[in-house]
């Protein structure tokens, strides 16, 4: 795939040759339980531990993870809309955890977030122009009719019409509703989308309207995205490299094809094969976890997935291991993952 | 008339009266669960598949809801014509319930294990003893481990997970006919989802009840049907058994459906998605003719006219479409 920014999908091309658009370093956000009298901190829930990755222009880098994994709260932290407990994040190679309000208000040009409800993420009170078109005004776009003529045409982007523009998000479907959200997120020409769960809450014949629709506008636009989803068919259709998150930490991180075709991580196995898929015919292996995931309040010590793991072994509730590379661009976080890549070749 | 069948739908119309018309929510619907087996019931989202499934439990809310025609015959008695009474005998005992919502439908304030045993207590003439007894069998059937000490918690100290467990528990408490399961995985994580239909793959085998299975997820559809039908709009567009379905799917919806999905496992695509175009119609402005043909790649003039019968395929393989008349 060629866009404006140049080949990707291709690992050797990546090499050095690409500043990361976007880069965490190490990140961390705990967020503080209290309780007891004084309502003091007795705990604190690692939502996310310790994340480094890095998004390279034109890029599509899948995030997938069960609930409460940390991979919203990271999308989150990128945009700051949190603050991170710890670490660094660099946009175009400088770190924007210093920026004050002014700054950021700057760079929020470059940097949006399509949200996963289309019901809850509109205001129900104002119309569609309004909507599109205020992050123009905020922006520093007040002539109303230059505003309308730049909503309309992003309307046109996204597949919507003239005669949306005064409705109101009640009148619009769901998959309606979600273009609306990508016309406000494109509003400023944004380089980055953080795309959270994006066609999570739509119905499947709608889904891939909208998965189409950002394959067309990252082409056209050279737009770089984060795609944050637990559904991991969707985020291998639209990924160029996928990062697994497991209780606040990276497990694994390589190039979508290499991923799902030889996953190295016991974490990243098991979620590929409990996927449903839809053909009654292909009969496979299946591996089925035991348990839940474990509390971020109190995760397990070492490697965190060990208490689940099906290779796990003394060593792994004793050292956590780092996350390294295994091969070339293939990074994962377990003590096995060489054997474990010598025994079970495909899932 | 064949063999009896454990639960058959005739017809069924459930309406809904409301302000601005009748919501045709279930419009004709027919199909059969025999002894042991498991039907799908896919869709997307306001198909009518959930209010199908309320209408057998008769717990559709007459007004606004209307049954408007139509029989649901339960091992040969039409269930419509039971009084209340007689229909509380049946629900939770012969047919049960398992609703998507782990979170929601689990009562806060009472210990998981007296929400079991409520539903024994009204069906059956049980010592304390035993019905604690029975609620611990059932915990143990359902694979929840600990079960003495598990009975005695209360929702929130229970995962997702767990919690669906629970449903399943009390769906099975009475051993029943037919279990009907609405959505039951939906709301979970991939790798819990994983857990619970290999559950209740297990426990069809284990208690030989039918299921009735309710999801909008093909890939789920996949690994737990042996039939399946797909609803639209209210009324029942194909069904078959589950591999010819996914094999030689014949409704250009029932088409679409599976060629809008991902498929798992061969990398990022360059091509794009396939899709229906247009959206599920609303149910106050249904379409004249096929539900489908304003959707439909192939729709020919008479489909915009004239409502399409159902074509017998054979084997079982019935489609709603003009193409196949």
């Amino acid at each position: 795939m060629v866009t404006s920014y140049g080949v990707i999908n291709m690992p050797e091309a990546k090499k050095n040759t690409n500043v990361p658009l976007l880069e965490t370093k190490d990140v961390v956000k705990h967020y503080p339980v209290t309780g007891g009298v004084f309502l003091r901190q007795i705990a604190s829930v690692k939502a996310v531990d310790g994340v480094s990755l890095n998004i390279l222009p034109g890029e599509t880098l899948g995030l997938v993870g069960e609930s409460g994994c940390g991979k919203s709260t990271l999308g989150r932290l990128i945009l700051r809309l949190e603050e991170p407990t710890r670490g660094d994040i660099l946009f175009e190679g400088k770190s924007i955890l210093g920026y004050d309000s002014k700054q950021m208000r700057a760079l929020r040009r470059e940097m949006q977030i399509i949200f996963q409800d289309p019901f809850s993420s509109l205001n129900p009170r104002k119309s569609v122009a309004h909507i599109v078109g205020e992050p123009l005004f905020v922006h520093g776009m007040t002539d109303r009719h230059e505003r309308e003529a730049r909503v309309l045409e992003l309307l046109k982007v996204v597949g919507l019409m003239r005669e949306h523009m005064r409705r109101y998000p009640h009148q619009f479907s769901g998959g309606q509703r979600q273009r609306i959200g990508v016309a406000r997120a494109l509003a400023l020409n944004p380089k980055l989308i953080i795309c959270d769960e994006p066609v999570s809450a739509l119905d499947v014949s709608i889904r891939g309207q909208v998965i189409n629709l950002l394959q067309d506008l990252q082409e056209e636009f050279g737009l770089t995205y984060l795609f944050v989803s637990h559904d991991l068919s969707v985020v291998e259709h639209i990924s160029d490299r996928v990062a697994v998150m497991y209780l606040g930490k990276l497990v694994e991180l390589a190039d979508s094809k290499t991923l799902y075709k030889f996953p190295l991580h016991p974490y990243t196995q098991a979620l590929l094969s409990a996927a449903p898929v839809p053909d009654p015919k292909r009969k496979r292996k299946r591996v089925i976890l035991s348990g839940d995931v474990p509390s971020p309040i109190h995760p397990p010590s070492g490697c965190r997935f060990h208490t689940r793991c099906l290779y796990a072994k003394d060593v792994c509730s004793q050292k956590e291991p780092s996350f390294r590379e295994v091969k070339e661009n293939h990074l994962t976080a377990c003590h096995f993952a060489e054997e474990i890549f010598g025994s079970t070749l495909s899932v | 008339m064949a063999a009896e069948h454990l639960l058959e739908i005739r017809n069924l119309k459930t309406y809904f009266d409301v302000r601005g018309g009748v919501l045709k929510a279930v419009d004709d619907v027919s199909f059969t669960v025999e002894a042991g087996e498991t039907l799908g019931l896919v869709g997307e989202s306001g198909c009518g598949k959930t209010v199908t499934a309320n209408s057998i439990m008769r717990l559709v809310p007459i007004p606004p809801g209307r049954i408007a025609g139509g029989k649901i015959l339960f091992e040969g008695v039409d269930i419509l014509d039971l009084p209340e009474s007689e229909m509380r005998k049946v629900r939770g005992n012969k047919i049960s319930m398992i609703f998507q919502e782990p979170m929601t439908s689990l009562n806060p304030v009472f210990t998981v294990g007296d929400q079991v045993a409520e539903v024994i207590q009204l069906h059956e003439k049980l010592s304390q003893r035993e019905i604690r007894n029975r609620v611990i069998e059932a915990f143990r059937l359902v694979r929840i481990p600990a079960p003495e000490s598990r009975i005695k918690e209360y929702p929130h100290q229970m995962s997702g997970g767990m919690r669906q467990r629970v449903i399943i528990a009390m769906a099975l408490a009475c051993n029943p006919k037919l279990m009907i399961a609405d959505e039951p995985s939906t709301a979970l994580d991939v790798t819990i989802q994983a857990q619970i239909l290999d559950l209740m793959n297990r426990l069809k085998e284990e208690t030989d009840a039918s299921i009735l299975f309710i999801t909008h997820d093909l890939g789920v559809i996949a690994e737990m049907a042996q039939r399946v039908a797909v609803m639209y709009a209210g009324k029942i567009m194909e069904a078959a058994d589950v591999e010819t379905l996914f094999s030689e799917p014949k409704h250009p919806y029932t088409i679409g459906l599976m060629s809008s999905i991902p498929i798992l496992g061969i990398g990022k695509k360059e091509k794009r998605l396939s899709t229906i175009p247009g959206m599920v119609p609303s149910l106050f402005k249904l379409p004249q003719g096929c539900l489908f043909h304003e959707r439909c790649s192939v729709a020919a003039t008479e489909c915009g006219q004239l409502e399409p019968p159902m074509v017998d395929l054979g084997n079982g393989h019935i489609v709603r479409c003009h193409k196949y008349a």
